[in-house]
């Protein structure tokens, strides 16, 4: 059974949906209610006949016709026969959101083998338990029973998460939707008793809604699968990956010289490499890159244009750009003698271009037009500091429409405070990846390029 | 688990076409200085046994230079090991060429997560502190080969400096992937090679560890 029914179900039952706020069975079927989800919704409650205005059913059983995709937020001990039911039911796909099962060993582990014995030999597919679930920027699905004054959700955008941590996810969407980073798809997925991360990034392959994808992971389901699967998705998306736990201990003695050498996170590193998956060091990392990958196609060569009114931050930008491997463009002598004329004499016709402190946005504007059509550059770095007083808003529509008919990556430094922030966030809304310094800007350009060599 | 010896892993790697050095088992003083005739001075004179895995360390290796230090070494070997390791089970010494080049180092290992793994990188006795190795899950393609060359940090090494020629990396990938053949197709747990001696000739196996399962 395919997992199409955990982001666009045609209707959800909420099992467990509670009439109490604050719970979690209430407060995502307030989700499902408030947000645009445009097919049926049954609650599921022994104890009531309707909740939030809803008829309310016993039992997943009584729900007539077909149920896509189920929400699982009973108490762990009612949890396993409530899945039984669903299973009875065959409905498609289940979102276990109760925890109390592996991840506490003991009777936890009983439960969760009971679990799997439950669903074998079954057509439905779980994702979890104890896990935040699914959120949908699409659909409308959203299984995040966190309040979204607390958790803001993102927009509607390119960039797919899957996390094996629910905190790390629950983190990462409300930071993305202060920044106003569009995401497609959230995955938490949890304790993987059946779906696994590997089958997710597999779905999130052929969703045409992805451009990108953002994994965050301590381990793998099946390291060998992982390996085998994962290269192929990033022949046709980028995945970018952050690894928790990279400093496990208890490893065995080892007597030979590789054996010590091959720490769990080692073996990682390699196997990243060979999936073509790009590693994120933090956060940060993780969605720098997504952004530029999601938002840019892969660079075609190392030749980088750096325009900005700063000359500071052309010359920092030069210097990350030496350290990551890639190199200023050479200008051909027709874009030279272009940008004579669109910059004043007093100004530095090289590469990093020096539009001066005085540049305002039309400046900006006829500069990248020129670079453009210069087939020496593989891509451009644009640093438009909003402090000088001549430079103005008007520069951020200069690059965003420049950006839409630009056909080679394109990424933003904007450095400053809370004016600048604002600035950034109308970048990124128009799907134009913004950094707060050049080596982050830079190590995006990076992330474009080594994703491009490894296509080409 | 049963370790081979290094005389039955060269064995072994000459099998699947991995380039050796030159090396005879010899089980008497007389033996040895033949080989080392044959092989030409300086020879290295190893204990040849499953028993002894890191050999250094006890003085279970030497050099000799002429037949003079061969006979003398020859029983300073099987001394130094009969103190370390009393009752060792040991088939012999070794006597193998010397080789010049860059010790690099390969290496097979289980890992939890994604069963046999390769590692290549930069060898010798300092491999621990330097620690310039990557992995890569087996099998591995010769893309991944090229890759466990070209990211070494100290991969200037062998691209030749102060003169000296550019070594034959062709020949390393190739060894990498007939290591990984031999880990596919072998229940091996463990390997070592440490050093490979790599020049502009080739690549060269000079020492083996091999755990079967």
């Amino acid at each position: 059974m395919s997992l199409d029914s955990l982001f666009e179900p045609d209707n959800v039952a909420i099992i467990g949906a509670s009439r109490e706020g604050g719970k979690v069975g209430h407060s995502i079927l307030r989700n499902f209610m408030e947000e645009d989800f445009g097919g049926e919704i049954y609650p599921v409650n022994p104890e009531a006949d309707s909740i939030l205005g809803l008829r309310s059913y016993e039992s997943v059983l009584d729900i007539p016709g077909e149920v896509d995709l189920g929400v699982v937020t009973v108490p762990p001990t009612a949890a396993n026969s409530v899945i039984e039911e669903a299973v009875e039911k065959g409905v498609n796909n289940l979102i276990v959101i109760t925890s109390g099962y592996g991840e506490i060993g003991g009777e936890g582990v009983e439960r969760e083998e009971e679990l799997e014995d439950i669903l074998e030999g079954s057509d439905t597919r779980l994702v979890g338990p104890n896990c935040l679930g699914v959120y949908d920027s699409f659909s409308g699905v959203d299984t995040l029973f966190l309040p979204s004054y607390k958790l803001k959700r993102p927009p509607e955008g390119d960039i797919a998460i899957v996390t094996q941590s629910g905190a790390f996810g629950s983190a990462v969407m409300d930071l993305l939707a202060d920044m106003e980073v569009g995401i497609s798809r959230f995955v938490s997925y949890g304790n993987q008793a059946d779906v696994t991360e590997t089958e997710l990034l597999e779905w999130l392959d052929q969703d045409d809604e992805t451009e990108a994808i953002a994994v965050y992971m301590e381990g793998v389901s099946d390291g060998e699968k992982f390996l085998e699967k994962a290269r192929k998705v990033t022949e046709d998306k980028p995945i970018v990956a952050l690894k928790g736990g990279k400093y496990g201990s208890g490893r065995e003695a080892v007597s030979s010289h590789t054996g010590s050498l091959a720490g769990s996170y080692e073996v990682y590193r390699g196997v990243f490499s060979q999936a073509r998956i790009l590693e994120a060091d933090n956060i940060e990392q993780l969605f720098d890159y997504s952004r530029a990958l999601a938002y840019n196609k892969p660079l075609d060569g190392r030749n980088i244009a750096v325009v900005t009114n700063g000359g500071g931050f052309g010359v920092l930008t030069a210097d990350a750009l030496e350290e990551q491997g890639l190199k200023l463009a050479e200008y051909s002598t027709s874009t030279e003698e272009q940008l004579r004329e669109a910059v004043p004499d007093y100004g530095n016709v090289e590469n990093p271009l020096d539009l001066v402190g005085d540049a305002d946005s039309k400046r900006y504007e006829r500069s990248l037009e020129v670079l453009e059509k210069d087939p020496n550059i593989d891509g451009i770095i644009v640093i438009p500091l909003l402090q000088p007083l001549p430079l103005e808003s008007d520069v951020i529509d200069a690059i965003v429409n420049f950006n839409e008919g630009y056909t080679e990556p394109l990424v933003v430094c904007m450095t400053g405070g809370e004016y600048t922030g604002v600035h950034a966030k109308n970048l990124e809304k128009n799907e134009v990846a913004a950094y707060s310094s050049p080596k982050r800007a830079v190590d995006a350009m990076e992330a474009l390029y080594r994703y491009g060599d490894w296509r080409s | 688990m049963e370790t081979l010896s290094e005389h039955e892993a060269m064995q072994l790697f000459q099998n699947e076409g991995i380039p050796v050095a030159e090396h005879r088992l010899a089980t008497d003083e007389d033996e040895a200085v033949e080989a080392a005739g044959d092989i030409g001075y300086p020879v290295f004179l190893k204990i040849d046994s499953g028993e002894v895995q890191h050999k250094t360390d006890i003085g279970a290796v030497m050099t000799a230079h002429d037949e003079e230090e061969v006979r003398k070494r020859f029983s300073l070997v099987r001394g130094n090991v009969e103190k370390a390791i009393p009752g060792a089970d040991v088939e012999g010494i070794l006597v193998e060429e010397k080789l010049e080049g860059h010790e690099m180092i390969v290496g097979v290992n289980r890992d939890a997560e994604f069963g046999p793994v390769i590692m290549f990188g930069l060898g010798g006795i300092f491999v621990e502190i330097l620690r310039d190795v990557n992995f890569r899950a087996v099998p591995i393609e010769e893309r991944d080969a090229r890759e466990l060359v070209e990211d070494m940090e100290s991969k200037k090494l062998l691209e030749g400096v102060r003169g000296q020629e550019p070594v034959d990396k062709d020949a390393i990938v190739d060894v990498l992937l007939k290591v990984s053949d031999l880990v596919e197709s072998h229940p091996i747990e463990e390997l070592d090679i440490n050093p490979l001696f790599v020049n502009s000739e080739g690549a060269y196996a000079a020492d083996a560890l091999v755990k079967m399962r």
